[in-house]
């Protein structure tokens, strides 16, 4: 009691201080915005006279309206606008015209830059705009108030006629060649951000309160539990020779109705049928010929199917074999997601309508409802025996996408869109097969974005890496190696830097589990990956190591693009910081291209719905963690990948925006499940095994020697890792 | 936490569970009352700039200048000091006017991304209750403003003041000029406007949206606590690792 008041204390401090009022000098939380345009005309205004006066001097008029914007960033300008404005000395920032893409870094050559004596105001800036062709010039001020903001631009102005009339002055012209600085109404203004300042406390607040209820909690269950051996990695009792699911075949055998691939139960070849079109199929531009409320799309009519064959399964089929639905903690973060989006969406309806943008958001909340539904149903359906088989799917599914993406990049065929537009009206991207704004071509396969692509396959590769790892024979061993090298060669063949960003980022997260085991299979096997990798997609390893050089990296376009977006998207930031301005709601064809899903969540679903969705991976994560550190090797093998795999998905959000195509966040959600059926409890009938009965001999129920990823012993794993080897459970048992 | 478990935890708390969705009706309630504003009316009119001798009329006279002329317009249309004036016209406040464009003609190059303080003033104008957008045709000296309302009344009563509007500013600005009557450029509405509803499922989708937020977050919020409370207590074995401790009965059992 006493505890949880000192935490509403700390919250509360910490949410007044991080107010705007309470701090020792004031912060430009606040965006205040004004704009107002200009028109640059003669005498005889050029609105009012008919033509044929007019279209030259207008074309004349357009060009000066470029000149005045250049001006008024020159620095004598910017300082002027500085002292108007009572800065201390400094300047204004000041760009533009945008509508010209004028400054771009990769346009204009660089110039070795001059120290300036006058340090800028960055919180005083200033943007002049023209399109080039009418003489119109419109002038955007942003300052911490809206006070502030309204000076600024009423400055640069008023700065810009006097100019104008000085220059006039001093070399008079007739009244036809005259410029006139016309205002086109008064400047208005306001503030970007009202609620900012509250939004920010209650987000301290609730930051700190979670942190510290958190940290509470752990404490307290670790009070009341002691020590937590079941969950060690070292615990004795947990260290088999064999996994759980590794026991002689009669004591092992399975719940009703088998397990996949040997059952009759439809729900897991349902799912099997889900999982191939997810790389076979690119549903996402495939509209079926049917209406369905929303959208058409092919997964649509399969997860209507795979809902019904559970909810039959739940009604119909026994206790067995029954799908188990359990709530993890992935569920409860993923639903709280959802609910938090809802929120969001709701409460700013208004002007989602206004901007009509409703319709674009209940389709993007249909969607991520579908991966809910999607991983429900995976979760309680899929079983542990049955997750060495789905991943073995996988890896052999991302080898088939991988062959034909190295295909596409060499004879410019999409198999994919190729084929299933002769049965069904498949939506071609307009680019592909087409090289990008750098040169790079755009290689499709089955998704609707390279970086979407080159995502799939990273997302594969742990499964590949674990299975060469484990493999028990050496042909399956170079079965998982070739599956290595063509994951890797496809993923090039995208020629996307997230082609290797994303499969180091797994590897890192493998080589910190299993250090010495997947550094000695990784280094042998590397000189022949590079060989494989540079003769299946010839040039592309070039191309992305070039993008990749420190160099180049900071100046492509494709990395200052996204940089440059954390500027220019701070006032929808700020305008909704802590539940957004409604989910998907930022579209990208009309605002701009962010390719980052947490700055994509934070405008849309504010601080809460990124700290949700980082919430759902790291949920992900730490229940693969407690099954890698379980102590059973074969689990433990498949939830170090699925981990590895999840850890792709939280970079690769970082590098564009996941959610927005469904591929990958389907195949996440998949393996969310797979990780959930590792959690599963042994059946009963696995419990009860006969007294001396053999763990090594005999291969599990429903689960052949060879059959899929075929794991060793965990002593195995020891001697390959050089980890020390530790005592039997039966040993420590006295057995 | 199993299904029956979440059944039984969700029928031993029956008041809380009505709180919750009574919570959530007012939600939903709340979120139909927010949606409220959301416009329904859309209303297109259609604007010809021309000569006092009008252009459609004379086969003598070019109508480049004139499509030229109405590419400024359009953009002139977009500022303030125009939006004042139809405003005035139209007999609501100007601060529920907002303006966007011109997304058309020359004027295409506007619809790009914007920096930070440029997207300042789009966020400004996101709540204002009347939107009008001007698209000028790139072979035509015709400009279409688009104005989207709370109802369609609205919207096409806006939509009928924007050429009268724009005359008024352009009159005041020749009155300035003294421009000569036979050289004055002239505004034509071509047709009343054309009003529509837009947006009709809204409300209710949106309504609908608020009420299902809610209710999960109740109810996880419920389950949550329920899970927190029997856990200390020992009353309930750690569902998400179960099999471990199994597992080492198991082994146990074995040796």
């Amino acid at each position: 009691m006493r505890a949880s008041a000192a935490l509403l204390l700390v919250a509360a401090l910490a949410a007044a201080l991080s107010g705007y009022d309470t701090s020792l000098h004031p912060r430009a939380v606040g965006i205040g915005a004004a704009s107002a345009k200009v028109l640059i005309d003669a005498k005889d205004s050029e609105l009012t006279v008919a033509p044929p006066l007019g279209a030259y001097r207008a074309n004349l008029a357009g060009q000066l309206a470029i000149t005045y914007a250049l001006y008024l960033q020159g620095d004598q300008a910017t300082a002027e606008l500085g002292r108007t404005l009572g800065l201390q000395g400094a300047r204004v920032a000041a760009t533009g015209p945008f509508t010209l893409l004028l400054g771009r870094a990769n346009v204009a050559a660089k110039t070795p830059s001059i120290a300036n004596p006058i340090p800028v105001d960055r919180a005083h800036r200033l943007v002049l705009d023209v399109d080039g062709v009418n003489p119109v010039l419109t002038l955007y001020g942003q300052a911490p108030t809206v006070a502030g903001a309204v000076a600024l631009v009423d400055a640069a102005r008023g700065l810009l006629e006097r100019h104008v009339t000085a220059r006039r002055s001093s070399y008079p012209l007739g009244p036809e060649q005259a410029a006139v600085l016309r205002p086109l109404g008064p400047t208005v203004g306001g503030l970007v951000d009202p609620g900012a300042h509250w939004q920010t406390m209650a987000a301290a607040f609730l930051l700190v309160l979670v942190l510290g209820g958190g940290l509470l909690l752990a404490r307290r269950r670790r009070t009341l539990s002691g020590p937590a051996p079941a969950l060690s990695g070292s615990a004795p009792a947990l260290s088999g020779p064999a996994g759980a699911l590794s026991g002689s075949a009669p004591a092992l055998s399975g719940p009703a109705g088998g397990d996949w691939p040997h059952t009759t139960r439809l729900l897991p070849w349902a799912l099997a049928g889900f999982v191939a079109m997810l790389f076979l199929v690119p549903f996402d531009a495939l509209d079926l010929p049917v209406g369905l409320p929303l959208n058409s799309n092919a997964d649509r009519p399969f997860l209507v199917i795979l809902v019904a064959l559970w909810l039959l399964s739940m009604a119909v089929l026994g206790s067995s074999a029954r799908p188990h639905l359990r709530l993890t903690r992935v569920h409860l973060a993923a639903v709280a997601f959802f609910a938090v989006c809802c929120i969001g969406v709701a409460l700013n309806g208004a002007a989602l309508a206004n901007m009509d943008e409703v319709t674009l958001v209940l389709k993007k909340l249909a969607l991520l409802a579908s991966y809910l539904v999607f991983f429900f149903v995976v979760a309680s359906a899929l079983r542990a025996r049955e997750v060495p088989r789905f991943a073995a799917m996988i890896v052999v599914l991302g080898s088939v996408v991988a062959v034909a993406t190295v295909v596409e990049y060499r004879l410019h065929f999409n198999v994919f869109y190729e084929l299933w537009s002769k049965l069904l009206p498949v939506a071609k991207p307009a680019d592909l097969d087409a090289p990008d704004s750098i040169g790079r071509l755009t290689v499709y396969g089955p998704t609707s974005q390279p970086l979407e692509l080159a995502a799939l396959l990273a997302v594969v590769l742990p499964f590949a890496v674990m299975g060469a790892i484990d493999s028990g024979t050496r042909r399956r061993r170079l079965l998982y190696s070739l599956a290595i090298g063509l994951l890797l060669a496809g993923g090039v063949a995208t020629s996307r830097k997230t082609s290797l960003v994303a499969p180091a980022g797994a590897v890192a997260l493998l080589l910190a589990y299993r250090p010495r085991a997947v550094a000695r299979s990784l280094l042998g096997l590397g000189m022949v990956l590079v060989v494989l990798v540079h003769f299946t997609s010839p040039g592309a390893l070039g191309s992305v190591l070039n993008q990749l050089e420190p160099g180049h990296v900071d100046g492509v376009l494709s990395t200052t693009d996204r940089t440059a977006r954390y500027d220019a998207v701070l006032p929808d930031v700020m305008r909704h910081p802590l539940l957004g301005r409604g989910f998907a709601s930022y579209d990208p064809h009309k605002y701009r291209i962010l390719d980052n899903e947490y700055l994509g969540l934070l405008i849309t679903t504010g601080g809460i719905g990124v700290a949700l969705y980082a919430a759902i991976l790291v949920a992900m994560m730490s229940l693969a963690h407690a099954t890698i550190r379980g102590g059973d090797a074969r689990r433990s093998s498949l939830a170090l990948a699925t981990l590895a795999a999840v850890g792709v998905v939280a970079l690769a959000s970082a590098l564009f925006d996941v959610l927005s195509f469904p591929h990958v966040p389907y195949l996440l959600f998949f393996v969310a499940g797979m990780i959930v059926a590792l959690r599963e409890r042994l059946p009963l009938a696995a419990r009860a095994r006969p007294r001396g009965a053999s763990r090594r001999s005999s291969p599990p129920a429903g689960l052949r020697h060879g059959d899929h990823l075929s794991l060793p012993s965990r002593r195995r794993i020891q001697r390959s890792s050089g980890e020390p080897a530790q005592p039997s459970p039966a040993r420590l048992a006295g057995g | 936490m199993e299904l029956a478990e979440i059944l039984r935890t969700l029928w031993s708390r029956k008041l809380v569970i009505v709180a919750i969705v009574a919570l959530a009706g007012g939600a939903a309630f709340g979120a139909g009352r927010l949606a409220h504003s959301t416009p329904t009316g859309t209303a297109n009119v259609q604007i010809l700039v021309d000569s006092p001798q009008s252009a459609l009329a004379d086969l003598l006279q070019n109508t480049v200048p004139l499509t030229t002329r109405a590419s400024l317009l359009a953009q002139v249309m977009a500022s303030q000091a125009v939006l004042e004036d139809v405003a005035a016209t139209a007999g609501v406040p100007v601060g529920q006017l907002t303006a966007q464009g011109p997304y058309g003609g020359s004027g295409r190059a506007l619809d790009v991304i914007t920096p930070s303080e440029a997207r300042d003033s789009q966020l400004l104008g996101e709540q204002a209750r009347y939107r009008l957008t001007f698209v000028a045709q790139p072979d035509a000296p015709v400009v279409t403003a688009s104005v989207q309302g709370s109802t369609a009344l609205a919207a096409g009563r806006v939509a009928e003041a924007v050429a009268p509007g724009v005359a008024r500013y352009i009159k005041a600005l020749q009155r300035q000029g003294a421009t000569k009557p036979a050289r004055r450029v002239t505004l034509r509405q071509l047709g009343p406007a054309q009003v529509g509803i837009v947006n009709s499922s809204s409300r209710l989708a949106l309504t609908a949206v608020g009420g299902l937020g809610v209710l999960l977050l109740g109810l996880l919020l419920l389950l949550a606590v329920a899970s927190l409370r029997r856990r200390p207590a020992g009353k309930e074995e750690d569902h998400e690792a179960p099999y471990e401790r199994e597992h080492e009965r198991d082994l146990a059992a074995v040796g």
